[in-house]
């Protein structure tokens, strides 16, 4: 302390020139500056140091060397480290209890030895100046002691200032944690050279190791947040530390696993999606959120839809986000006069504004101080009386850092990631966003780089719900001034300043772009970095945006793909990431939202790894979700479907949604060819196992199981190229000649000999047909529909479907089966079906084979053969559907969903055909360009339902399968299914979301005793384990192998 | 249950706003596919003047299946047994989804007209019927007036 006094003083060059002046009134001047300057100094470093009571420990000592008398109880000893020479710490442990220096020159005798489990504890304590220990004579020895005998002492422990001192800068949360090891060698006092990095980081393991080792020892735990539970807190930190103070001290002897360097391993549990499933929910649970109010609306000048409660208790929570507590104040009582923003809303938000406290970081007591020391009054002085009044002191128990500040993280991000679930109306909630804050209000406080648009907002979507933002833009705006400008394709720009920072009121509000046109100028301009790195001031990249949102922002969850990088280098002042699946396969999947967010300090990957990626890696799964929800807690809103509102209601009724599975038989000819294919497989399938290579036979096998899969939709597919698939091509052309041929021999003899023979009984029967006053004898319609209408050899009429009915009831109680009206035997072979000549040669290919020559030019009408085997099964079903839905519900509106685009070709080939005028056909999938896509979309929406007809929207499993709000519809089929359930219940959420009014039926045709059925089963073994969230590849490679086998068993 | 299909509905329909002379259908309220019948014997028969009731059900199959008919009025008769059931070919293998709960009905109303005791049902009456054929067309006066007839006096 001395020494102190002396170094530290007022700089003698200023002394020097006051000096100059009045040499005799400034030296007593001086004097007296000097006598308070030091006295200054002095009460700093008194305050400065300190050391604080943490706890105390009886142990039992060894004597080391005989004494001299015995030792007396209340005897001081002091407790001193040994460093043999050319060593470093991190091997050396040794502390040896020494008697006391009596007087200035005698540095006190070594006597004895503690366990070795606390000194590998003490020892790093001391070396990093962490505590001091003070050592007192317990019980007194009776007499003098020998080498090796035991006697006891308590010791004494207190944190130091120097323990906390580097915490003020580190808790700032600058996040490099580069940065701040190196802040530590220079704080660290101690005589070894911890030059290099991997000396850092065995000095943070071994602060961090002794720590909490020494919390464990003295039994020391946190107490709970005031921020989470705010009365209860108060209660339970008494019963925390006292339960502290009085628990025993761990028994000494027992030698506690000394090797293990994790403060605390929990079991190691597998993370399945229910977990994170669980993790989300838990996850607003935070006091803020249920303060927020659920009154909060956009001005309704600028925002003209209604908003549910959970949407405006979202809004207030995207509002405080963004640090617009004034905005969410006005707009929070407008509603609703009585309800203002409580005061405890206020408090919190308060509270968050100054900072979240770290969430690594946890809140220690102080303890009371029992020490031997102070029972004797006179040296209670030592302890400083400014640090005496602080009830609490903080550490951080992942690195062992200590602080007696609360703490904070100063975030300065304004944003978040808004995760509801799907249906619940994110875009809505943004939109509510964009038009409560609709610009900064404060522009010129923002020193950019880039020319400021602080109009506008940047909303970057995938391209397939381009237009389904502008529309809904366009339903919520009420501000004539505010519109949506597409950055898109042909209408992309040099330069947006012009566009977006002029003075101009025709600014864009929102301007809309894509990830893919994002990633095209950015891989464009990215090679012509200046010389800072920064990217040229082009296109996307030329302005600074108010705000960003992110929608799908899964999209960027790879940090390293371009999709990702070209988000990270926008300029941006406040970011919002909309996602209903934030975590798709990893939990690094967060990092790049965190990335994109800047949150600090996890925007740091270095920091992202420790805490995050190696903890999951090694299985500590609990606590590294522990972290996480921590991490995300105050940036991460997620509401599901089946979170009750406030008052215990849903957040959505939905109407009902009913999921029928079809099963569907095939018709000869295609259980033919299927158990052609079929046989291949399992031959291809067993030679795989046999050899044990079945995954290197994967895409092989994979092959064999699409033809099956593409059998049970219709034996057109089979061969054609598919997105999915990349087939090689000479092997397609060989197996359809090859099923050409297969298909061609003759499967029964039913039929006409030749086609000559055909065309005679075809060409007597035209005189037969009635086309205006036929009727059905079966199921007694009429007129029977053209598409429908099929005419006997004899001469009579009926409804195709219902005349094969009746010809499969006879077949199946082995009758022969014979024509309803006149008994003449009839066979599905020798039927002729009618149709209008208008009807083109085009739609006529997918449905037969033969071209018929029209026999006579006088009838309006053509006949041709039918061929049973020719439209699929599935279509046959469907079409019935179709048929039935007509006749009772005319004006439905329909979507139908297929993995393949091929087949929803040939369905809408076969609609038109079949259905001619009572159905409205659209078809929306990847091949569709984007301006068509809008149309579609809009036309299938808009169609008027009280026209007599169905409108049906093919749709693509996966062009459509997301994003899209169909809600005009109420029924789907669903033609083949997925390996993935998850993917066809998004499927099916198209439908059934936020909007539609009525009970959702869906109809999913499977073909009995298939693939298909097998693919359910492998479904519902999907569901049951969870997707593989996590799943070592080892663990994948397995479940693969184990579903190939479920797809070939019997 | 599926729903009702439209031929029945039609059917039904018909029956009603055109009813057969002689025959009556009703269906059931709660079960649409179960009839109630009478049908009167025809005046040249030997059941002339009664009034026989039958059940009527169209089983799920219907109309690919013939619908299953019992008289439940005691009949003597060579092609109804004691239970009701009633030999016609067109209710068994000659069944065609063209006829209907009409046509049906009709053929049983013909075959009270004309018994055929060579195809029999009731062995014991046609027996009865080819040994003394007056007897039996007495025995079924008797029966008509005591089943058919007593219960549309009572």
């Amino acid at each position: 302390m001395t020494n102190l006094l002396q170094d530290d003083f007022t700089s003698p060059e200023s002394s020097k020139r006051m000096l100059e002046e009045d040499p005799v009134t400034q030296i007593d001047n001086l004097y007296h500056r000097m006598h308070a300057e030091s006295s200054k100094i002095k009460k700093e470093i008194d305050t400065q140091l300190w050391r604080k009571f943490i706890g105390s420990l009886p142990i039992q000592a060894w004597a080391t060397r005989p004494t001299m008398k015995p030792l007396e109880f209340g005897e001081k000893l002091t407790i001193k480290r040994l460093i043999p020479k050319k060593s470093n710490m991190s091997n050396s442990s040794i502390i040896r209890l020494c008697t006391c220096p009596k007087n200035g020159s005698d540095l006190g005798r070594e006597i004895a030895r503690i366990p070795e489990d606390l000194t590998r504890i003490f020892s790093p304590l001391l070396d990093l100046d962490i505590s001091s220990f003070d050592a007192t004579v317990i019980e007194s020895t009776k007499k003098r002691l020998s080498t090796g005998d035991s006697f006891f002492i308590q010791v004494d422990i207190f944190l130091k200032n120097t323990a906390f001192k580097i915490n003020s800068v580190e808790a700032d949360a600058s996040g490099d944690l580069k940065v701040f090891k190196k802040q530590k060698t220079q704080t660290i006092k101690s005589n070894f050279d911890f030059g290099a990095e991997s000396e850092n980081e065995s000095v943070l393991r071994l602060r961090q190791f002794a720590l909490s080792k020494l919390f464990e020892k003295l039994s020391i735990k946190p107490t709970k947040h005031m921020d989470d539970q705010p009365i209860e807190p108060e209660v339970r930190d008494e019963t925390v530390t006292s339960d502290a103070n009085e628990a025993d001290p761990i028994s000494l002897d027992t030698d506690s696993e000394l090797d293990e360097e994790a403060p605390e391993v929990k079991p190691v549990d597998h993370v399945s999606l229910d977990q994170l499933k669980q993790f989300y929910q838990e996850n607003n649970q935070s006091s803020l959120l249920n303060s927020l109010p659920e009154t909060t609306k956009p001005p309704s000048s600028n925002f003209k839809l209604d908003l549910r409660p959970y949407q405006k208790h979202g809004l207030s929570w995207m509002l405080t986000r963004e640090k617009e507590v004034s905005t969410l104040e006005v707009l929070a009582s407008e509603a609703d006069n009585s309800s203002s923003l409580s005061t405890q809303s206020k408090n919190s938000i308060k509270e968050r504004e100054e900072g979240m406290m770290n969430p690594l970081w946890r809140r220690y007591k102080w303890p009371r101080d029992t020490s031997a020391q102070s029972a004797t009054p006179e040296s209670t002085q030592s302890q400083s009386q400014s640090q005496s009044s602080a009830k609490y002191f903080y550490a951080n128990m992942y690195n062992g850092e200590l602080s007696v500040e609360k703490p904070l993280i100063k975030s300065t991000l304004k944003g978040g990631i808004l995760a509801d679930e799907m249906g619940l109306g994110k875009t809505i909630s943004a939109l509510s966003l964009i038009n409560s804050v609709p610009y900064d209000t404060d522009p010129i406080s923002n020193a950019f780089r880039l020319p400021y648009a602080s109009r506008t907002t940047l909303i970057v979507v995938p391209m397939s719900l381009l237009s389904q933002w502008k529309l809904e833009f366009d339903k919520a705006n009420n501000n004539e001034n505010h519109y949506c400008y597409i950055y898109y394709g042909d209408s992309t720009e040099n330069n947006l300043k012009s566009r977006l920072c002029n003075k101009s009121s025709s600014i864009p509000l929102v301007m809309l772009t894509t990830y893919g046109t994002l990633v095209n100028e950015f891989t464009r301009i990215s090679k012509h970095r200046n010389n800072e790195g920064h990217l040229p001031q082009m296109g996307l990249y030329s302005v600074s945006y108010f705000r960003i949102i992110l929608d799908e922002a899964h999209n960027i969850r790879n940090r390293s793909t371009k999709s990702a990088k070209s988000i990270y280098e926008l300029s941006l002042q406040r970011k919002w990431a909309l996602t209903g699946t934030p975590i798709i396969n990893r939990l690094d999947d967060l990092y790049s939202l965190v990335k994109f967010l800047e949150l600090d300090p996890w925007c740091n990957f270095s920091y992202w790894k420790t805490f995050v990626t190696l903890p999951f890696e090694q299985k500590k799964i609990s606590q590294t979700l522990d972290v996480i929800k921590s991490i995300l807690e105050p940036i991460f809103l997620r509401r599901t479907k089946n979170m009750k509102q406030k008052d215990g209601r849903p957040m959505v009724e939905l109407p009902p949604k009913e999921v029928i599975i079809e099963e569907i038989n095939f018709n000869q000819k295609e259980e033919k060819l299927y158990n052609w294919f079929k046989a291949r497989a399992n031959k291809s399938f067993k030679e795989g196992m046999q050899s044990g290579q079945l995954l290197k036979q994967y895409s092989q096998i994979l092959t064999h199981i699409l033809r099956l899969r593409q059998i049970c939709c219709h034996m057109d597919l089979v061969g054609t190229q598919h997105d999915m698939e990349d087939d090689n091509n000479d092997e397609n052309d060989n197996i359809k000649e090859e099923m050409k041929e297969f298909v061609t021999k003759k499967i029964t003899n039913e039929g006409f000999a030749n086609e000559s023979e055909s065309n005679k009984v075809m060409y007597s029967l035209f005189d037969k047909v009635n086309l205006t006053d036929s009727e059905c004898s079966i199921c007694t319609q009429s007129p029977i529909h053209l598409g429908e209408m099929v005419i006997t050899p004899c001469g009579h009429q009926f409804c195709l479907t219902c005349l094969i009915e009746h010809i499969d009831f006879q077949n199946r109680q082995s009758k022969e089966s014979f024509c309803p009206n006149c008994r003449e035997s009839v066979s599905k072979y020798k039927l002729f079906k009618v149709r209008s000549k208008e009807t083109s040669k085009k739609e006529i290919r997918f449905h037969t084979n033969v071209d018929v020559t029209d026999p006579s030019e006088k009838f309006k009408f053509q006949l041709y053969l039918y061929d049973p085997d020719r439209a699929s099964s599935k279509i046959q079903a469907l079409m019935g559907h179709l048929r039935s839905l007509k006749l009772q519900n005319p004006g439905e509106k329909v979507i139908v969903f297929s993995q393949f685009s091929s087949y929803l070709d040939i369905i809408e080939n076969e609609i038109k055909l079949q259905g001619g005028k009572d159905f409205i056909v659209y078809k929306f999938d990847g091949r569709l360009q984007l301006g068509e896509r809008e149309k579609v979309l809009e036309k299938f929406n808009t169609n008027d339902k009280t026209i007599d007809k169905i409108t049906i929207l093919l749709l693509s499993l996966k062009a459509g399968g997301v994003g899209l709000n169909l809600t005009t519809a109420s029924r789907a089929f669903m033609m083949d299914p997925w390996w993935s359930p998850s993917v066809e219940d998004q499927a099916i959420d198209r439908i059934h979301r936020i909007g539609q009014n009525e009970t959702v039926k869906v109809i999913r045709f499977i073909v009995e005793n298939s693939i298909e059925t097998k693919m359910l089963k492998i479904q519902e073994r999907k569901k049951q384990i969870g997707e593989a969230v996590g799943a070592e590849e080892e663990e994948r490679r397995k479940r693969r192998i184990e579903e190939i086998q479920i797809l070939f068993e019997e | 249950m599926a729903a009702l299909p439209k031929r029945i509905i039609k059917e039904t329909e018909r029956l009603v706003s055109d009813p057969v002379p002689g025959i009556t259908a009703t269906p059931l309220e709660e079960n649409l596919r179960y009839f109630e019948v009478t049908i009167d014997g025809p005046s040249s028969s030997p059941y002339a003047g009664g009034v026989f009731q039958l059940e009527l059900y169209l089983p799920d199959d219907y109309p690919m299946c013939a619908p299953k008919v019992r008289f439940l009025t005691k009949i003597y008769h060579p092609n109804i047994d004691k239970l009701g059931r009633i030999c016609l070919d067109v209710l068994k293998d000659n069944w065609s989804p063209a006829l209907q709960i009409r046509t049906i009905l009709l053929s049983i109303q013909a075959l009270l007209g004309a018994p055929n005791p060579d195809d029999p049902l009731a062995n014991d009456v046609a027996e009865d019927w080819k040994k003394d054929e007056k007897k039996a067309i007495e025995v079924a006066k008797e029966w008509t007036v005591r089943f058919a007839k007593a219960k549309l006096e009572e």
